[in-house]
């Protein structure tokens, strides 16, 4: 990714509201928007009734979702953003392996695999994170009410919103990370006109110091 | 952008079934112009204890793994500074290996489409080969090998297993275009004692590889 792309991914869990503003994130700074390819993800279904027969297949499949997808910003080569990053397909495989769904030596491949495709995917020069508690995120999965996600319990969102938090902490030593709290702006437009703001602090310093801390 | 150097460096690959002279071919290349073999350290697959114990269970992630293992191993090759002959290519992976234990059973429709979905994507990424060398020989040589070199893993291998992956090279040959290919009939091997075949043989591959 050269200076002057940019390449917006946005983080959050379940819920919290990703494609809503990338949709605004687009349209504000005019950039491409990508969003994360769900209805037809045909393990889903059997991943949330039985989820340690079909971790392995799932997160393999997803990331090949995700590759692909990063293909295709790279070949368009223009701005833009994400609605997750790819770095969080990780964050679920590690819950899995914590909660005894997915085997170590499934995680061992699944993580080898992703590295050496890594080489091959842009990383993005800012993330935002989508800051929501478990407990708004199992209201907003209420709400929208997908039959997929019925299974999905408080336990398991307390577990993922620990290990969001870890990794938000790891990558926010190597690329920018803005933290947002849905519930203090009004609008996902009202937010994309601050991340835009914090965004422009950013690049001025980095081309004042002439070192690109993203790389 | 081409700032072409004097000698480009050149990517060959080898590509045939068990026992038909791969790493005859390579030897002959490699002595023959100063090629360097590109020699795969063996992957030690996690799963293979288990596969061999339950193959309808373990397929997919043994496959998984060993095309995972590909991945990395043709990336590296792509970084050689010199030409590279590599014997066995990440297609014959997916393309004769994870295809035959799908035709078996032990891959079920959906988890081959994750795979060949994951391969194909592979396959855009990685830079082909400047010339696939196609290795051809009938199942009854291919036998004869085995036995002569005698490797012990390799002879409990039944012929129907040598001739289902025959059909399956001979299906991919004739998909393959992602570059030049020069086939050559190891059935006598004749191309490196005899001179006439030999020169033949060089011939062919020369435009290509040099």
């Amino acid at each position: 990714m050269s200076f002057d792309r940019l390449f917006i991914g946005i983080a959050g869990m379940i819920g919290a509201g990703k494609s809503t503003l990338a949709k605004a994130l687009g349209e504000h700074l005019g950039i491409d928007v990508y969003y994360e390819p769900v209805q037809d993800n045909e393990y889903l279904e059997d991943f949330y009734r039985d989820t340690a027969t079909y971790s392995f297949a799932t997160q393999i499949y997803l990331l090949n979702r995700r590759f692909q997808q990063h293909q295709e910003i790279i070949w368009a080569g223009r701005s833009a953003v994400q609605d997750r990053t790819i770095y969080e397909d990780s964050i679920f495989a590690q819950m899995l392996v914590q909660l005894d769904l997915m085997d170590e030596r499934d995680y061992r491949t699944y993580q080898s695999l992703f590295h050496h495709m890594s080489n091959f995917m842009c990383r993005p020069n800012l993330i935002v994170y989508l800051d929501v508690k478990p407990e708004r995120s199992m209201e907003r999965i209420r709400e929208r009410s997908r039959d997929v996600e019925s299974g999905i319990s408080l336990a398991y969102l307390e577990a993922l919103y620990q290990g969001y938090e870890e990794f938000i902490q790891d990558i926010s030593k190597m690329i920018p990370v803005i933290r947002v709290d849905y519930d203090r702006f009004r609008s996902a437009e009202e937010m994309a006109a601050v991340i835009q703001r914090e965004h422009l602090d950013h690049s001025f310093l980095r081309s004042v110091t002439r070192f690109d801390p993203v790389r | 952008m081409s700032h072409a150097r004097a000698k480009p460096r050149k990517f060959i690959a080898i590509a045939g079934n068990i026992g038909a002279g791969k790493t005859t071919l390579v030897d002959f290349l490699c002595q023959t112009y100063g090629f360097r073999p590109f020699v795969e350290p063996n992957l030690l697959n996690p799963y293979l204890d288990d596969f061999y114990g339950d193959m309808k269970r373990w397929s997919f992630h043994s496959q998984i793994s060993f095309l995972s293992h590909k991945f990395r191993l043709h990336m590296e090759l792509m970084a050689e500074p010199q030409t590279v002959v590599q014997d066995r290519t990440i297609y014959e992976d997916a393309e004769i290996f994870a295809r035959h234990l799908h035709n078996l059973g032990y891959i079920d429709n959906r988890d081959f489409r994750t795979y060949n979905d994951l391969y194909q994507a592979m396959q855009e990424a990685l830079a082909p080969p400047d010339l696939l060398i196609r290795l051809t020989c009938s199942v009854r040589s291919i036998r004869k090998r085995i036995r002569k070199r005698g490797r012990q893993n390799e002879q409990e291998i039944p012929s129907s297993y040598l001739k289902q992956l025959n059909v399956l090279y001979d299906r991919w040959f004739d998909t393959y275009d992602l570059s030049p290919v020069v086939e050559i009939n190891t059935e006598k091997l004749d191309y490196i004692s005899d001179f006439v075949d030999r020169l033949e043989v060089q011939r062919a591959m020369e435009p290509f590889i040099l």
